[in-house]
């Protein structure tokens, strides 16, 4: 991930955020929508996407479908109940955390 | 739109096995994020060379991929632990847990500890027997390929085995004696049964998963 100390900790919240607007998604399709939103800025790798989508399904906000598409078999994840509360707290906790940024580094915007 | 045929799968597949991305389950979403990635530049580059783009691929991201195979493996093992004890504190196991206690107090009361604390020796040993057999009959009979969830399995087995062996050798002097109370027998073993239901009902929830949403590996 380009930037990845800056993005690391916003990784969980870009994918819950993803996955709120679509009703479902597989990695691969992950990273090339947040490489497309952000205009090539944010590059998610492999070594971050899958352990983080796997941490969320392991606590309960993301469920897994898996079906076969173009000879293979494709992991789609989407939200659950709880995830799409959890994504609601997460952009709140994000929008926060912007905001008090902006405060700390041009207060004339803040 | 370039797909790409069976027999390139099947390479994509054969090259992760080989880098030690042994389960088939941590393979197949790494297949198709690769296969997806290739299809994409194969389309850009406007090229039918399907080794030379994987070649390329691979030298770029291998080791992104090779990290997330053992981030993964780190995060199964966290799973099937949260998993095991959301299973203990549901009301079902609570009350199972009450009635083991209850029925083996019964037991003690009736037909005095010594019997039973014979088979309490035992217990570790045999503990880990159901797990092999449904193992066992998972890969050899249903002839299915190797999943992470259940080959980790055997990590949290191993775990249990530690604890209820200790507990045995613990347990064994204060259990020979003929002051030894019930409560407290009827309390240790019932902990130990307990502890190998839900190990046999996780794995039996783990293998129906894989059965169900694995069913064309």
């Amino acid at each position: 991930m380009s930037n990845s100390k800056l993005y690391k900790g916003s990784l969980n919240t870009i994918i819950l955020k993803l996955l709120n607007e679509q009703d479902k998604m597989y990695g691969y399709e992950i990273t090339q929508k947040v490489k497309a939103l952000t205009k090539g800025e944010l590059n998610i790798t492999e070594g971050a996407l899958y352990p983080a989508l796997h941490k969320l399904e392991a606590e309960g906000l993301l469920d897994v479908e898996v079906a076969k598409v173009d000879n293979r078999l494709r992991k789609y994840y989407k939200l659950t109940e709880t995830g799409t509360k959890e994504t609601a707290n997460k952009l709140n906790e994000l929008a926060e955390y912007i905001k008090t940024m902006q405060a700390l580094v041009s207060p004339k915007l803040a | 739109m370039k797909r790409l045929s069976k027999e390139q799968i099947q390479f994509i597949d054969n090259y992760l096995e080989h880098s030690d991305v042994f389960y088939a389950d941590i393979r197949m979403e790494m297949i198709d994020h690769v296969g997806a990635a290739i299809e994409s530049e194969m389309r850009e580059q406007n090229t039918e060379d399907f080794y030379t783009v994987f070649k390329d691929y691979m030298v770029a991201n291998k080791s992104s991929l090779l990290e997330s195979n053992k981030r993964f493996l780190k995060n199964v093992d966290k799973g099937l632990f949260k998993r095991l004890f959301k299973l203990m504190i549901k009301p079902k196991a609570i009350l199972l847990f009450v009635a083991l206690v209850v029925f083996t107090f019964v037991i003690i009361s009736k037909k005095g500890h010594e019997n039973l604390v014979e088979l309490f020796y035992w217990f570790p040993f045999a503990s880990i027997v159901p797990f092999l057999i449904l193992y066992t009959i998972t890969l050899r009979i249903f002839k299915i390929s190797r999943f992470s969830g259940i080959e980790r399995m055997a990590f949290v087995y191993m775990v249990f085995f530690q604890i209820l062996n200790l507990s045995r050798i613990l347990f064994r002097g204060y259990f020979s004696t003929e002051t030894a109370n019930s409560v407290v027998i009827s309390v240790v073993i019932s902990i130990m049964v307990f502890i190998s239901m839900l190990l046999l009902q996780l794995t039996y929830q783990i293998l129906n998963e894989y059965r169900i949403n694995y069913k064309s590996i």
